[in-house]
């Protein structure tokens, strides 16, 4: 039953794959990826919520999506405050109010963030499909 | 079509869960709700990667980032989904 499980659960991902919606390639900047990011993450964790209502999910799967979600979550709330500091700077800097150097610091931070997020929302996305994640 | 599969899933767990099919038909019936969960769920989640896939292409075509509005609204989603997902215990 088990393995019957982690099959269909796989089902569900290709479901979802075969329709080839890539948000990553549709994003241009650095912070369109992150938003792409962090709404793919959005979509796999309402999933996997869903999942955790559902008597027809083992509680194996369970235990590992709330794994994968609390490496996840700080991850991408960190990726989100990133961001809200770019915005904030690029903003001052429309203002006259700072200088250049301040936007490139919180874009450089945005990048950390987002590649630090980036394995941790794909060993969730790969819990979700009923995959196994190394992370 | 998807549609289609899973409600005819659910008419046949329906029917698998009556009682004189005893323990065989109940392990259909497990068999057949797992399987219309799971291709509701990929429906489902499909059709929300359609939106941020739109949701992108029109930040591009505008030639702007996403706004703080927009991000809040995407945080406020996985402060409920990250709640469900660590409340629960198992029974």
């Amino acid at each position: 039953m088990k393995a019957l499980s982690k099959v269909l659960l796989v089902a569900a991902a290709l479901a979802v794959s075969a329709c080839a919606l890539n948000p990553f390639a549709t994003a241009r900047t650095l912070e369109q990826k992150s938003y792409a990011l962090y709404g793919s993450f959005v979509i796999f964790e309402e999933q996997g919520a869903k999942m955790m209502l559902s008597t027809e999910v083992p509680n194996s799967v369970k235990f590992r999506l709330q794994q994968a979600d609390s490496a996840a979550k700080p991850a991408v709330d960190a990726l989100k405050d990133a961001a809200d500091s770019v915005i904030a700077a690029k903003r001052q800097l429309a203002e006259g109010a700072t200088d250049k150097e301040k936007v490139s610091i919180a874009v450089a931070n945005l990048s950390q963030w987002y590649y630090d997020a980036k394995p941790k929302v794909e060993c969730l996305i790969r819990t979700v499909e009923g995959k196994s994640c190394s992370n | 079509m998807l549609e289609l599969i899973t409600t005819l899933l659910r008419a046949l767990s329906s029917v698998a869960a009556d009682p004189g099919l005893g323990a065989r038909g109940a392990a259909i019936k497990a068999v057949l709700d797992l399987a219309a969960f799971a291709i509701e769920r990929g429906t489902e989640g499909a059709d929300q990667l359609k939106a941020l896939v739109a949701d992108l292409q029109a930040m591009v075509a505008e030639g702007r980032d996403p706004t703080p509005e927009e991000w809040s609204a995407l945080k406020l989603r996985s402060d409920a989904a990250h709640a469900a997902i660590q409340n629960w215990r198992p029974e």
